[in-house]
């Protein structure tokens, strides 16, 4: 039976070679209970997102934006007609829901990844070309880090008016790149000390060769990681700007539900209204918390559960 | 009486492929002022066995079956309150890399009062100050040095502030688990001098733990050659070193370069260690054995004699 | 013996100082002397032994060959050509003529490439045979080092190997270029004894295959009498003693190769064994820097002389040097 196993084992080794180490990683994230949690919760939020254009196709009056119950002009409880009632225009609230969700994956993710992605090389340049790149680059992050975002995407939208919702995505991810190039270029800095680098460069591997096949692929799962904690932080700023009526007018996102709700005033009158938005911005941020968590498990073998004894 | 009687100890760590049996079937006794030395590759169990003693095993580790006696008393059936009245105060440890165990932002004279201190509540902090001098001194270490922080201690004075603090309490056994692995040979040969002189002085029993036979060689009075988790040889120095039975014995000495003698080609010994989730039936060298036949893996393992005191676990002995 | 007259490696007057940063408490930083003014000669095809304590400068000297370091002073020579002067092609070529195997196999291969694509790389880099023809020198490699067969391990992650299989292939991407000179630096200071004698047997073997120039650093001078035919005793930056291996330790010169000796553990012929008591206990006080490095702690040691001015080494027999007056001036020490 053991041979069996074994066999089996470098089997897949051979026949996936490159999926092998996400196997692992993968055997290891399904042990983590959070991250389990996390990832049901996130796979609920992305059908709530691809089913957003269902609504509206059933009939025009579930469209988030424009459609209106003709029967119904101000806000009311949930109903047959409408699940989770309507809002004080009497548009339909489930299907502004969907909607959001899809704008925070949207604003969620792609600041995400552009901030991760600018971190992630800034942080590997400078610790890896050290010297006066490297204070040069970690002074700016420095500056830009003590910066606080909301302030800076508050005063530059009262300065330019209203802001696009692909504006307001690259404001954050300009701003939210240092964390991450800090940690990318500590973790290079130590990378660089460590003799495959040498090794590398003693078989005359070039610095553009040694960043790309020794650098990266062991910067990349940190930088993964904090791709889920940079989402959370993402939907978080754009909630809140659109809470205080800095958001895109033309998108429905759950702050601009909530801002909707304060704003005409049914804060108190109108809980089926107030609450869905309220629990899917903590619920969408928590779930890719825990998402990183568990990736943070995966990463660091330290972290591991060995299985208790008895 | 002996000072520590290990009889039929099996230790085993839970982990993610199953359960890792570490050490099986070890027994062996230390009378009291003994040296007994463990050598073998790494990862063959030694570290667990001094963790067993001092009933330090991780979470995930467990004694599955026998009895560690000491003085006469069951250390394994002790709560854990009496237990810590043993660990440090009777039995002192050395731990792996124990260099790297002093606090950095404590001054090293500090913390060894301190575990003067915890053991022996009775007694002052100004005689405490006193023992710690007289142990620098023997462990040669100049008192201008005692109220340095870590940091500004080499390799060597470090290691021997950790024999100071194992030795502060006047244990009746230390265990060191390779105390001089990472040090130079100047130093460890200083450092190996001053603990077989401390250990004879104030009459404490040793057991040294190294993968290094050389200087088990040297310091010990008994052996016992691990293999995967087994005793397969024990027995006084001069007898398993001059006149080993045991292959693996053999072959461990001849994969080892020496300053002296002819210069003959070492011969390593082939092939990997056995796992140790799915240890393989009967002699677990077998697969390495140069005299290894099948009938070594039917036959049940069992000691077999040299001469006195002197055993070896090989069916063809 | 016509080796004898050109030296594959020449190194000349070499000097190193490392300067450590300075902090904001500590003021300005120190300067640490790795190596001072060292020459050496290495002939090919010879396994030369480097042997000293833990800072010696051991791997300062395999790091200035390689030239992942710059030397303050003084210059190296492969096969007559100075390498700090090479640039470009030249310094690509050179690349491929010297590797080094580092000392820690848990550090030496990236965690996140897998067997075949360690010791493919420099294959790559130096655009050499295409996919498949570098399949087979791979494996070849890899069969030359005892990974075999080669196909149980070419795509396993360095995670799943022991630390004796991962020096291994640490010696394959070494080796696989088919190089001329290989710097071993300390290749089994972290592997057990039975594992070593595998690792020693292959570096043999090596040499004896294809006739590379082995520079065997270790802290064993037991290890080094094993394998190198030459040995040269290092003291915190400083050559002391060099010569045939037998013969420096049978019959040491040098005071501090004495004290190396006298304190290596030696078992089975406890009666037999000479000690040469050349250590003193503690370090001497009021040492200039002037005086011969091993000064402060030579027992045999004259203060007029060893403690004012640095001893040079000098050749006692064509093939052994020391560094010491007593061992000059034929002193029985
Ligand atoms: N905490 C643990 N969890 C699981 N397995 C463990 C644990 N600690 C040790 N082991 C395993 O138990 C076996 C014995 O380990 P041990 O540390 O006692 O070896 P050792 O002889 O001290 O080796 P070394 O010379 O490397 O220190 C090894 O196979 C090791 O992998
Ligand atoms: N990058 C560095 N910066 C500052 N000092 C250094 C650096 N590298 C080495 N040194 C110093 O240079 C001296 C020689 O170091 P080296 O690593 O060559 O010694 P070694 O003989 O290889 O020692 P070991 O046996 O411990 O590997 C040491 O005192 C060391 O502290
Ligand atoms: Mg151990
Ligand atoms: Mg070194």
């Amino acid at each position: 039976m053991k041979a069996n196993k074994l066999d089996s084992d470098s089997d897949i080794q051979r026949r996936f070679r490159w999926t092998g180490p996400f196997l692992e990683g993968w055997s290891i994230f399904k042990q983590s209970l959070l991250g389990r949690i996390g990832l049901t919760l996130l796979i609920l939020f992305a059908v709530m997102a691809l089913c957003s254009f269902i609504p509206p196709w059933i009939d025009p009056m579930y469209n988030p934006m424009t459609g209106v119950d003709p029967d119904i002009s101000t806000t009311t409880g949930p109903s047959w007609r409408h699940w989770l009632g309507t809002d004080f225009m009497g548009r339909d609230i489930l299907s502004q829901l969907m909607a959001g969700a899809r704008v925070a994956f949207m604003v969620g993710v792609s600041a995400a990844v552009m901030s991760v992605f600018l971190g992630t090389s800034i942080g590997m340049a400078a610790g890896y070309m050290g010297g006066f790149v490297d204070t040069l680059l970690m002074r700016l992050a420095e500056m830009i880090m003590v910066m606080p975002t909301l302030l800076v995407v508050l005063i530059l939208s009262s300065v330019f008016g209203q802001l696009n919702i692909w504006t307001i995505v690259v404001i954050i991810a300009l701003f939210r790149w240092p964390g991450v190039s800090r940690i990318i270029r500590g973790q290079t800095l130590s990378l660089k000390q460590r003799s495959f680098v040498e090794a590398a460069k003693v078989a005359g591997a070039s610095h553009v060769g040694i960043i790309i096949r020794h650098i990266l692929p062991n910067v990349l799962p940190l930088a993964f990681l904090f791709m889920t904690f940079r989402v959370t932080s993402a939907i978080i700023i754009e909630a809140a700007l659109a809470f205080l009526g800095f958001g895109d007018p033309s998108t429905v996102s759950w702050g601009m539900m909530l801002q909707w709700v304060w704003k005409t005033g049914h804060m108190f009158t109108a809980p089926y209204w107030l609450l869905p938005p309220g629990i899917c911005i903590s619920l969408i941020t928590l779930s890719f918390y825990m998402l990183g968590r568990a990736m943070d498990e995966v990463l660091d073998p330290r972290l591991r559960k060995e299985d208790q004894a008895g | 009486m002996a000072l520590l009687e290990v009889e039929n100890l099996s230790i085993g760590y839970n982990t993610k492929g199953g359960y890792l049996k570490a050490v099986e079937g070890v027994s062996f006794a230390l009378e009291e002022g003994q040296s007994l030395g463990f050598v073998g590759e790494s990862g063959c169990g030694k570290t667990t066995i001094g963790m067993a003693l001092m009933r330090l095993l991780p979470p995930n580790g467990s004694v599955s079956q026998g009895r560690i006696l000491f003085e006469g008393k069951d250390l394994l059936e002790m709560s854990e309150r009496e237990m810590r009245q043993i660990r440090w105060g009777k039995i002192a440890m050395i731990f792996q890399a124990a260099m790297n165990a002093l606090n950095p932002v404590q001054r090293v004279v500090d913390q060894i009062v301190e575990a003067i201190l915890t053991h022996s509540p009775t007694l002052g902090k100004r005689e405490a100050i006193q023992q710690v001098e007289d142990l620098f001194q023997t462990v040669g270490i100049p008192h201008e040095r005692m109220r340095d922080y870590p940091h500004q201690y080499s390799g060597g004075m470090k290691q021997r502030a950790i024999i100071a603090m194992a030795l502060a309490c006047r244990p009746k056994l230390i265990i060191a688990d390779e105390p001089t692995t990472a040090l130079d040979v100047i130093v460890q040969d200083q450092i190996l001098k001053e603990t077989k002189y401390l250990q004879r002085e104030f009459n404490i029993g040793m057991i040294f733990i190294s993968h290094d036979i050389s200087i088990v060689a040297d310091v010990c009075h008994d052996i016992g050659v691990m293999y995967a988790g087994q005793l397969v040889e024990y027995g006084p120095t001069e007898d398993v070193f001059d006149s080993p039975v045991h292959p693996y014995t053999k072959a461990l000495l001849s994969s080892y370069p020496t300053l002296t003698g002819e210069k003959s080609l070492l011969q390593p010994i082939p092939g990997e260690t056995p796992n140790l989730i799915y240890p393989p039936d009967g002699c677990r060298f077998c697969d390495r054995c140069p005299g290894g036949s099948p009938s070594c893996k039917e036959a049940i393992q069992a000691w077999v004699d040299v001469s006195p005191g002197h055993k070896s676990l090989c069916y063809h002995c | 013996m016509d080796n004898q007259a050109n030296p594959i490696l020449r190194i000349e007057d070499i000097s190193k100082v490392y300067k450590t940063k300075g902090s904001f408490f500590k003021g300005r930083g120190t300067e640490v002397i790795a190596l001072n003014r060292i020459y050496l000669k290495i002939y090919k095809g010879e396994i030369f032994g480097l042997v000293g304590e833990s800072g010696s400068g051991k791997t300062t000297v395999g790091r200035l060959i390689v030239s992942l370091e710059k030397s303050n002073q003084g210059r190296i020579f492969l096969d007559g050509v100075e390498i700090a002067e090479l640039k470009g092609r030249e310094l690509k070529n050179f690349r491929r003529k010297v590797q080094m195997i580092f000392q820690d196999p848990y550090q030496s291969l990236n965690p996140q490439r897998s067997v075949y694509d360690a010791i493919s790389e420099p294959l790559g880099v130096h655009k050499i045979g295409n996919a498949a023809t570098r399949q087979e020198l791979v494996e070849e490699a890899m069969k030359s080092v005892g990974l075999s067969p080669p196909e149980d391990f070419l795509h396993s992650y360095p995670h799943r190997l022991s630390g004796g299989q991962r020096q291994r292939v640490a010696i394959a991407r070494a080796m696989v270029l088919n190089p001329q000179f290989v710097i071993a630096d300390e290749p089994t200071s972290m592997l057990d004894a039975s594992i070593s004698a595998q690792i020693f047997n292959i570096l043999l073997e090596m040499r004896e295959k294809s006739g590379v120039t082995i520079l065997f650093i270790t802290h064993s001078l037991a290890a080094a009498r094993y394998l190198c035919g030459r040995i040269a005793v290092m003291y915190r930056g400083n050559l002391m003693e060099i010569g045939p291996g037998e013969e420096i330790i049978r019959s040491p010169r040098h005071p501090y190769t004495q004290a190396l000796i006298d304190a290596i553990p030696k078992f089975g012929q406890r009666g037999e064994v000479k000690r040469y008591g050349t250590l003193l206990g503690a370090e001497r006080e009021g040492t200039n820097g002037l005086c011969c490095p091993f000064f402060p702690r030579c027992k045999v040691a004259h203060e007029t002389r060893c403690g004012k001015e640095r001893p040079h080494l000098k050749e006692l027999s064509p093939s052994h040097s020391v560094a010491c007056y007593y061992a000059e001036e034929g002193f029985e020490v």
